[in-house]
């Protein structure tokens, strides 16, 4: 069975984008959220294989769901989602139990690599 | 990159054209309420997804100068710069920029703007803070209360590694001795590495991917995984320059592990971005030892935990709150087609019923009557999933009135009322240009300066409200200020000296009747109304195009005390009431919100005004329209009476003569077709119910 990933991110842009790379790949993307709160509830839902986490979000940041969804399940898999110049916030998310992250602008080889690899672990 | 960008072109712009508003209406907030957190966080969020969609996309000057913004506005938020008038304007500036990079791609016009300026000078606000702050603490020589700097990365990582306690250092260091931070970099290196038993020193060589960006958190991963399965000796370069990426792409590392080589090979190799990891020799200890990284960099599990805990308590109250509902963004052009494909729908099940009744089978009459109510509530549906709420358009406004009033010298409190009040999208697009010449108007001409305000006794600040109200099958949009107001004697006698009235029509005339003259064509443009108001500016534009959607609009105002006007507008545009009226055979639609009444006419009573064809109708001159000779159809020989429809479209009244009235009816319109779209006096078409296709007459372009 095809891996499945939920997508969190708060631009609809780049949930698509991350979407058709992904799905491209034979990934299947069960489940979307456009903030921490909603990711973590998603996850509840959907338990997915792995989770695509924007940084900057409204109402509740990557990091904080990181750690809330670290909470529910130690042995989830989550790859932040960051722009350039944000270290220290990407440092924050591993420490929290993020697998790895990828950098936007996104090369697909690349989200593929981190994602494969996140799986593998 | 190997994939096709511009598929998600069109969804960039609308998401980045959206972020815009935000920005532009948050810094209004903001401006209201300076240091607010919650709107400066939001401000900085928005900056800083538009700037990852724009790198997402290739869009590198937008990319940026929102990169630029992000670094001040993230001062902002900081507290390290101050908000300010100056600023709030140079962020204003960076916006409009934003907007015209975004309209421009939107048009594909391939412009280069010139963004040096606003990046110098965001740049300049940027560096000024970083001095300001340089300045204040050098001389301190204190730890300020740490204001924590996104921008410097590895910095952070030392200001915790500051703050760590000794549990840390016994976590990271598996079976060391409790130290204390300071000497445990010493300790670790100083430590033979026989004391551990079992493990064995490797040096490796650890290489990133070519194109590996924040390098340094990779190495931090690297150390984080390593320190997992063993400890770090030493590194080369050092953690700090390896923290600050002053390597090119591979680095070595000492690592004390029980573990294989192959073991530590492969852990490595999950990490995305590493290439490569070689083994240099097994004798790491010969290594000039650098630093050591282990007990810098990996933190306190353990107080990191407690805190991750409080803060996930209060999100998880957060989290129970209901369930957001799921949206999904449609192109308005598909919305359009399922109105039509329902339209037709209707026109079908309208023939059926014909049908059913003339064969007179009363099992079909029955399924049809239920076919007809899904029919009428998918019709419903599909109307309710067009309306959008009045922010969408109000949201623009804020920021318009504010830099009006700035640059008119004026002071104005602007209130928004009733933003969720929905409407047709397309109305919605059409009254933007309207509302905001009544919102320029009553900056300008409407609201007085606060030295005549005080004079007259108001308060200095004038307001100005712009209010959305659903009136049953009207939705009422009110644009009112607490201004000067119209002096409606001064409006008309200035059309008398001006010959647009003479002085028996003067009297007839109310108050009411102020905003005919105000409306008409160019009234003030003109005439260069000096003095008196001005409030004639754009205003037949504003009218004509309330009415062409099927609206009205209204003007009420009290001399000294303000002036409001009011668009009165239907709920949606897709299924109109018209009169049907036939000429030579075929048939065209009249909306009838335009229709004033409708009159048989002899031919004889048809007489000539100055070469012009007129009707007279109860004392009343009309300009008389053939229909079939202004569509160019040939003349109909026949004399004898004929229907006129009166129509009044910007205070003018016209009779048009058709050959035959046919009706009232509820029309579904369908929009022509682009390569038709040019062609004046259409407004569309509908299919009516026997399967004929009939153009709908577009009134106010047909008499101008």
């Amino acid at each position: 069975m095809a891996p499945t990933v939920l997508i969190v991110d708060d631009a609809l842009f780049m949930r698509m984008m991350i979407r058709d790379i992904l799905s491209k790949d034979g990934f299947e993307v069960v489940g979307e959220a456009e903030n921490g709160v909603e990711a973590v509830e998603r996850f509840k839902e959907m338990k997915p294989d792995l989770v695509t986490m924007d940084i900057v979000m409204p109402e509740m940041d990557g990091i904080e769901a990181v750690k809330q969804i670290m909470k529910i399940d130690p042995d989830a898999k989550i790859l932040m989602c960051s722009a350039m110049g944000q270290q220290p916030l990407v440092v924050e998310a591993l420490e929290a139990g993020a697998k790895d992250f990828i950098i936007k602008p996104f090369q697909p080889s690349k989200v593929i690599e981190a994602v494969e690899k996140a799986l593998k672990e | 990159m190997d994939m096709d960008i511009s598929q998600y072109k069109e969804l960039f712009i609308s998401e980045a054209q959206e972020h815009l508003e935000a920005l532009n209406q948050s810094m209004v907030d903001l401006e209201k309420d300076p240091g607010n957190p919650d709107v400066l966080t939001e401000i900085f969020r928005s900056a800083h997804t538009l700037k990852g969609m724009s790198a997402t996309m290739g869009f590198d000057q937008l990319t940026e100068l929102s990169h630029e913004m992000e670094n001040v506005l993230d001062g902002l938020r900081s507290g390290d710069i101050e908000v300010s008038t100056d600023i709030v304007d140079l962020l204003f500036g960076c916006f409009d920029m934003l907007g015209t990079m975004v309209a421009d791609i939107s048009e594909e016009s391939g412009k280069i703007l010139d963004t040096r300026p606003l990046i110098e000078a965001l740049r300049a606000v940027y560096a000024g803070e970083k001095g300001a702050i340089a300045g204040m603490e050098a001389p301190a020589g204190a730890q300020k209360k740490a204001k924590p700097k996104r921008k410097t990365g590895p910095a952070t990582g030392q200001k915790r590694r500051e703050e760590t306690s000794e549990e840390e250092v016994v976590e990271a260091v598996p079976g060391g001795e409790e130290e204390e931070p300071e000497v445990a970099a010493e300790a670790i290196a100083e430590a033979p590495l026989e004391e551990v038993p079992g493990e064995k020193p490797w040096r490796l060589l650890v290489t990133l991917d070519k194109d590996c960006v924040l390098k340094s958190v990779r190495v931090f991963m690297i150390f984080k995984k390593l320190a997992q399965i063993g400890r770090v000796i030493s590194s080369r370069p050092s953690v700090e320059d390896l923290e600050d990426e002053k390597f090119d792409r591979s680095f070595e590392v000492v690592v004390s592990t029980k573990e294989g080589l192959e073991s530590v090979r492969k852990a490595l190799l999950t990490i995305a971005e590493v290439h490569e990891v070689e083994v240099v020799s097994a004798e790491g200890a010969e290594m000039p030892v650098e630093e050591v990284a282990a007990g810098g960099i990996i933190e306190d599990e353990r107080e990191k935990e407690e805190a991750a805990g409080d803060q996930s308590q209060e999100a998880a109250g957060m989290s129970t709150g209901p369930v957001r509902t799921q949206s999904v963004r449609v192109n308005i052009s598909r919305l359009d087609n399922l109105m039509n494909l329902i339209g037709e729908l209707v026109i079908n099940r309208t023939r059926l019923q014909e049908i059913a009744s003339s064969m007179n089978i009363g099992e079909l009459k029955e399924a049809l009557a239920q076919t007809a109510r899904l029919t009428a509530d998918l019709q419903d549906e599909v109307m309710k999933t067009r309306m959008v709420p009045v922010e969408h358009i109000f949201n623009r406004f804020p920021r318009m009135v504010r830099d009006l009033a700035k640059s008119r010298e004026k002071e104005v409190d602007f209130v928004i009322e009733g933003k969720d009040i929905e409407l047709d999208r397309t109305i919605l697009d059409e009254i933007s240009d309207p509302l905001m010449h009544l919102l320029r108007n009553a900056v300008d001409h409407g609201i007085d300066s606060p030295e005549e305000r005080e004079a007259r006794g108001k308060p200095r600040r004038g307001s100005i409200r712009l209010m959305a109200r659903r009136d049953r099958n009207y939705v009422s949009i009110e644009v009112s200020d607490d201004g000067k107001g119209v002096d409606a004697q001064k409006i008309f006698d200035l059309a008398e000296s001006n010959g647009l009235m003479s002085s028996e029509e003067r009297k007839a005339l109310s108050e009411d009747d102020i905003l005919r003259f105000l409306a008409m064509p160019g009234f003030s443009s003109a005439e260069e109304v000096s003095g008196v108001s001005g409030r004639g500016v754009g205003l037949d534009v504003v009218k004509n195009k309330v009415e062409s959607l099927g609206g009205m609009l209204i003007m009420q105002s009290v001399k000294g005390e303000g002036t409001t006007f009011a668009l009165k507008l239907p709920l949606t545009l897709a299924i109109i009431q018209a009169l049907l009226v036939r000429v030579r055979g075929e048939i065209y639609a009249i909306p009838l919100g335009v229709v004033a009444e409708t009159a048989v006419i002899s031919s004889h009573e048809v007489k000539y005004v100055s070469n012009q064809e007129v009707i007279f109708l109860r004392d009343e001159t009309l300009p008389l329209m053939r229909l079939g000779r202004y569509l160019g159809l040939p003349d109909e020989n026949g004399q004898g009476s004929f229907p006129v429809v009166v129509v009044e479209v910007a205070l003018k009244s016209v009779a048009i003569a058709v050959d035959e009235l046919m009706g009232q009816q509820e029309i579904v319109i369908t929009s022509l077709d682009r390569f038709l779209k040019r062609i004046r006096g259409f407004g569309g078409a509908t299919i009516l119910g026997t399967g004929e296709v009939a153009l709908i007459l577009d009134i106010p372009t047909l008499l101008s």
